[in-house]
């Protein structure tokens, strides 16, 4: 399997750009772009990335004996950021290791950490995660009111929620290629590269997305309760199922996400369902 | 499922979460309601994948945080209970261990960082990619067989505690308001209040109300039969 084509967004050219020194070229980023997979596997609490971006780094390393000894020193320094968007770090060493400019890519390399972070963090972990799993979700809730019984007519939201993984996929694998491109082509320019792969694709706008999807997906899982309790002893017709819905909604309104709130909240709505 | 392939895919399962790629398809809405037809245990994989991608979608890894881990405490809650169980127990056990399962890779962090960060940098200082590249390998076998141990104890320990909670989760699933509104609806509820508490902060507001209003129409198109 090919990495996924993408072209680099519209970046300013980089200044002063003479004949191409850079010895990586769209072989040696495939190369980055797997092992870019493994950049968490020995994440560790002194270090953090280091060690993934370290052996990551390894193709792309100069040849050059008096060069290869503090590139690989560099490399094993703390690193940690979001995981989609190490190519930026990646691609930025490819060429500036080789060019004899290792002191400046550590200095860009410290500087790259918040920004990458809070680039990533914002449009996958607090958007486009939340966005798909919304939606696979929505597909499930119609599936638990609207098929009886598990069978073909379980499929279409089954499929749904592969969709939803798939599409995620696809955007973070692009990305990830996206990243490498951009580090290797913009050097110690990553910073305006930055602004521009944050605002690029309007991937931005995956909250928005995730608010409506979240504001049409509670009047309608309401109305699949209600809907599913219909012929039960003591609904009969009465609206209680659905304001009984609401009402547990709201109460995890007030919830801090971390900590052990969420779960004893829901142990204690357990207690209430005993008879 | 026969215990050494429930202990594989919990670890490939694991595997996936955090230490290799990210590609979130061990994501909860997809993998538990697969696993639970797989299982013989359809609507406690559907419930468990609805309410617990819900539940943690607001907890993010962010930095160093170790959020609660749904894919691993569906999987292992899934893989082992026997077939047929009710949504009700499959509940009870799943939502603690999403809380306890991130304490799996805490200790994986801790010795990749006393076990093989040392050994990383004494072969970055030798100028030893080979030795980097043997490295590696050597953590994802170590970090898999940790996996493969405690996702082994864990299925155990699932299918020792299924049958102590059991009358307490048939007692849950017949009680006066379970007549009412199903205890897994009530948890897909406060789920979802927490996905509105996330999604409605900052700018998204008011795309949130336009979204809801929407949702109500569709809603009440629905139940009047003029919507599929």
């Amino acid at each position: 399997m090919k990495p996924p084509s993408a072209a680099a967004p519209h970046l300013p050219p980089r200044a002063g750009k003479g004949p191409d020194l850079v010895p990586a070229g769209e072989g040696s980023l495939r190369k980055l772009f797997w092992r870019s997979f493994l950049i968490q596997a020995a994440w560790n609490y002194r270090g953090m990335q280091h060690l993934g971006l370290l052996w990551a780094q390894l193709p792309s390393l100069p040849a050059d004996p008096a060069l290869r000894g503090p590139a690989l020193r560099r490399a094993g320094e703390f690193y940690n950021a979001h995981p989609y968007l190490c190519g930026c770090v990646l691609g930025a060493a490819a060429r500036l290791e080789p060019e004899g400019q290792g002191e400046a890519l550590a200095r860009l390399k410290k500087a790259a950490i918040p920004p990458l972070g809070a680039v990533g963090d914002r449009l996958f972990w607090a958007g486009l995660k939340p966005l798909s799993g919304a939606l696979g979700v929505l597909a499930l809730a119609g599936l638990a009111a609207r098929a009886p019984q598990p069978g073909a007519a379980w499929l279409p939201a089954l499929a749904a929620a592969l969709l939803a993984t798939l599409l995620y996929n696809l955007v973070h694998l692009r990305w990830r290629w996206l990243a490498l491109r951009v580090g290797h082509r913009q050097g110690l320019e990553l910073a305006g590269a930055l602004r521009v792969l944050a605002a690029h694709h309007g991937l931005a706008r995956s909250g928005t997305a995730l608010a409506l999807t979240a504001g049409l997906a509670l009047p309608l899982a309401a109305a699949f309760a209600w809907f599913t309790t219909m012929d039960l002893p003591a609904v009969e017709l009465s609206a209680l199922p659905a304001l009984l819905f609401l009402a547990a909604a709201a109460a995890s309104w007030q919830l801090p996400a971390r900590g052990w709130a969420l779960p004893l909240l829901l142990l204690a709505l357990a207690a209430l369902w005993l008879p | 499922m026969p215990f050494i392939v429930a202990v594989i895919v919990s670890t490939l399962v694991y595997l996936e979460s955090w230490p290799v790629g990210q590609f979130l398809l061990g994501r909860p809405a997809l993998l538990l309601p697969l696993l639970g037809l797989a299982t013989g245990n359809p609507w406690a994989g559907l419930w468990l994948g609805a309410v617990l991608e819900l539940l943690t979608l607001r907890t993010l890894p962010m930095g160093a945080t170790l959020p609660p881990d749904p894919a691993l405490a569906g999987v292992w809650t899934l893989l082992g209970l026997g077939a047929g169980a009710r949504p009700e127990l499959a509940l009870l056990i799943a939502v603690p261990l999403c809380w306890l399962a991130p304490w799996l890779s805490e200790a994986q962090r801790r010795i990749n960082g006393v076990l093989w960060r040392p050994r990383f940098l004494q072969a970055a200082e030798e100028v030893d990619a080979a030795r980097c590249n043997r490295l590696m390998g050597a953590v994802l076998a170590q970090t898999a067989l940790l996996g493969a141990a405690v996702s082994a104890l864990m299925l155990a320990a699932v299918a020792l505690a299924a049958g102590s909670l059991d009358p307490l989760a048939a007692r849950l699933a017949e009680g006066r308001l379970a007549q009412v509104l199903p205890l897994p609806w009530a948890v897909l509820a406060v789920a979802l209040g927490g996905l509105w508490r996330h999604a409605g902060g900052r700018l998204g507001r008011r795309t949130l109300w336009a979204g809801a209003a929407l949702g109500l129409m569709l809603a009440a198109l629905w139940i009047s039969g003029r919507l599929p």
